[in-house]
């Protein structure tokens, strides 16, 4: 190994450092204890303190929140609901509308270009009074499927789903299926369809993250409804109970949410994001570059 | 070609840009988010409550106590401080319906914008409830007493009262002080004789209701729903300083707050402070592990040349009813606030805090005596009783919060090291700033 090369692996390695240790510490945080943290106790990064009885103990904590307990599964079970149905209605909407606007010609698919590039780079928070005020007039605060429905509503997956097709789908390609005499659906449907794996693939993960990420939405739509919200509004709700943060408030509960508690909370609420990661993966390596020219 | 879609794009821009401003224009179109009297609605009986976590036995207790009456209970973020709450209902009042019947406020700062103009969903209890708020001591409801109309229940007191180690006075045969001045003096004295022996803390957000709310100090001191006086040059004001300078230079306070993790270790090294009432069980007892039969509490302290001790209050939930509501709606709710406020149920059997309402107050002593903690429990749960009356007026809860520019500007100055004058004139600077940016005209 010659030293350029070395000082590369190193410089990457420091660099890499800086990610990976505090990661490790927060993983590590999931399995102490929470008097060990207290004491400083645990050795580096707190590796020496960890235990499976240290995450039942944490975990019975966790899901004992709530006025009956159970609250932090409900949650994570609501954000699956809503993050797969709204990366499932991304998909619908996504591919065929990006497709539209790559291969077909109709008026205003310039504007409508236009309006899905301004909708992707407008901030969600501009959105969430008018988004509440449209679900308060169909009686639906407080309900999942509103969230679910406007979560569908992801520009960039259409924007992704356009550029797929721009790079991936010639139009002469189009051009040949329709002279073949094909019509506009079929060809959606039996050309641009079977060769979209890698688009639907990218939106789906791209529209989970987003979801499952996604914090104001759920706070203006599902805050009035403890039965509904997601775990990216309940993990705030554990941070407000825990005497690390509220100590009056929490003095008054039977559960204690320290740092080992929170931290097995926000380790579960990452392991779907994780998990879609990592089916997801070679799709996202291979990226754009397979495409219908190319078989 | 390419010229013709250069040519295009400004166009296609502009349309883009008029269809979003007309959706979104569309869309927002709803009720005005002003304070004219509210349109009022009667679900026939369905009430729905918000409590945080720890106050969701309280809303359990009424449902058993009254299945008559059909409740939703939805527990919410118990953030103090946080800011979604209000943010939330300025939605529903844009909406036009939404809000809860009845709410447990996660901060008592709540209660400003709950019962201000803009957002003006606090009903006025006084003459929905005359003989619940006959039952308060006047001084425990003076946060809820808002233009002289009762806007909430208060759920528990929070006065300061003195807290001292028995065991250690009687071991280094300290006579207790019985003015603020005295205890001054008394606890420098005792940090030059006991080096690590303290005598307070400055770090957390209620420091400033411990010492300058007992000191009648006018930081939070409302004229009217846009006026504040401040006044930190007040004579008030200034003992309250000097008396925190003494100590600081002194070493007989830390500068750690009471609820940070190192001040379990430090805090068994408390000799004497001002504290809630509730210090006693959830701190000494639950956090720092303090021993029984060695911390007590005494009346609060008198100020030199004053002729009644004077303290200041240490939180002790609000609770709120809608403006909104009619008929068995209003009616339901009024018997939920009631209950929350004045039921052994709730108050004794389940709630920690010295109950609010007088009534509830005497068997909540008896059931926290039997635990048997204190050097002196008759002594120190007189003194809690005693202390309500003691909280000292012209202090109201705001839209801005003052153990927060306190954590933000004291604290930071002493840890720092710099003198107690320089961290009470950062103090000042941003306790005005923070009045101003919220609205109000500072005298």
């Amino acid at each position: 190994m010659n030293l350029g090369r070395l000082a590369r692996v190193v410089t990457m390695l420091f660099v890499a450092s800086f990610f990976v240790f505090p990661i490790i510490g927060f993983i590590a945080m999931a399995f102490r204890d929470a008097d060990q943290v207290a004491a400083g106790q645990g050795g580096w990064l707190g590796l020496g303190g960890v235990s499976l009885d240290n995450v039942s103990h944490s975990w019975s904590q966790v899901n004992g929140f709530g006025p009956s307990g159970g609250l932090f599964v409900q949650w994570m079970q609501n954000s699956i609901i809503v993050s797969v149905g709204g990366a499932l209605l991304a998909i619908l909407a996504a591919i065929p509308a990006g497709y539209a606007m790559a291969r077909l010609r109709f008026r205003f698919r310039r504007a409508l270009l236009m309006i899905t590039l301004i909708t992707m780079v407008m901030p969600n928070t501009v959105l969430v009074i008018p988004l509440f005020l449209e679900v308060n007039a169909v009686n639906a605060i407080g309900e999942l499927w509103p969230v679910v429905v406007i979560m569908g509503f992801f520009p960039f997956g259409v924007y992704l789903s356009y550029i797929h097709f721009m790079t991936s789908m010639p139009g002469e390609l189009v051009e040949a299926a329709r002279l073949d005499g094909l019509n506009e659906v079929s060809i959606f449907a039996r050309i641009a369809v079977p060769i979209s794996k890698q688009a639907c693939v990218l939106v789906a993960f791209f529209a989970f993250v987003a979801n499952w990420t996604n914090f104001f939405l759920p706070l203006a739509l599902l805050s009035s409804n403890q039965q509904n919200k997601t775990v990216s509004i309940g993990l705030q709700e554990l941070i407000g109970a825990s005497p690390l943060f509220n100590p009056t408030v929490a003095a008054g509960l039977d559960v204690k949410l320290y740092m080992p508690q929170l931290a097995l909370a926000t380790v579960i609420g990452m392991l779907p994001l994780l998990a879609v990661f990592l089916g997801a993966q070679r799709y996202l390596i291979r990226g754009e570059t397979v495409g219908a020219v190319k078989g | 070609m390419k010229s013709r879609t250069r040519k295009l794009a400004p166009r296609t821009a502009i349309l883009a840009i008029a269809a979003l401003a007309t959706a979104g224009l569309a869309a927002c179109g709803g009720d005005s988010d002003n304070g004219d009297a509210p349109a009022q609605s009667d679900s026939g009986g369905k009430i729905t409550v918000w409590v945080d976590p720890p106050r969701v036995p309280a809303a359990q207790a009424f449902e058993k106590a009254h299945p008559e009456i059909e409740i939703e209970i939805n527990q919410i973020d118990g953030t103090v401080g946080g800011k979604t709450l209000q943010q939330q209902f300025a939605q529903f009042n844009q909406a036009g319906k939404g809000w809860p019947d009845a709410i447990f406020f996660p901060s008592n700062d709540d209660i400003a914008w709950a019962a201000g103009a803009q957002i003006n969903w606090a009903a006025d209890l006084t003459e929905l409830l005359p003989e619940v708020i006959e039952g308060y001591d006047p001084a425990v409801l003076a946060p809820c007493d808002i233009d002289e109309r009762i806007r909430c229940l208060r759920n528990d007191a929070a006065p300061d009262v003195f807290w001292y180690n028995a065991k250690f006075f009687a071991e280094n045969n300290y006579d207790l002080p019985t003015t603020w001045e005295e205890y001054a003096s008394l606890a420098v004295t005792i940090a030059q004789e006991h080096p690590g022996k303290i005598s307070g803390f400055t770090g957390d957000a209620y420091a400033p209701d411990r010492y300058l709310w007992a000191s009648n100090c006018p930081t939070n001191a409302r004229q009217s729903e846009t006026e504040v006086k401040i006044a930190l040059d007040d004579p008030n004001c200034l003992r309250a300083k000097d008396l925190l300078a003494e100590m600081y230079d002194g070493k007989a306070l830390s500068t750690l707050g009471i609820f940070d993790a190192d001040a379990a270790e430090v805090g068994k090294e408390l000799v004497m402070s001002p504290g809630a009432a509730w210090w006693g069980d959830y701190l000494f007892n639950q956090t720092w592990k303090i021993p029984a039969g060695e911390m007590t509490a005494i009346e609060p302290l008198k100020w030199a040349g004053g002729s009644a001790p004077a303290t200041g209050n240490e939180g002790g939930g609000l609770w709120g009813v809608s403006n909104h509501i009619t008929g068995k709606q209003l009616e339901n709710t009024l018997t939920f606030a009631e209950f929350v406020a004045t039921d052994p149920a709730w108050q004794v059997e389940l709630s920690t805090g010295l109950p609010a309402y007088g009534g509830a107050q005497d068997a909540w002593v008896e059931k926290q005596s039997a635990g048997e903690y204190f050097a002196d429990n008759e002594t120190t749960f007189a003194a809690m009783k005693a202390a309500i009356g003691y909280v000292q007026p012209d202090h109201a809860y705001m839209l801005y919060n003052t153990g927060s520019v306190w954590t933000e500007t004291v604290v930071p100055a002493l840890v720092d090291g710099k003198s107690m004058d320089d961290a009470w004139s950062a103090f000042s600077t941003e306790l005005v700033n923070q009045a101003k940016a919220m609205g109000y005209t500072v005298q």
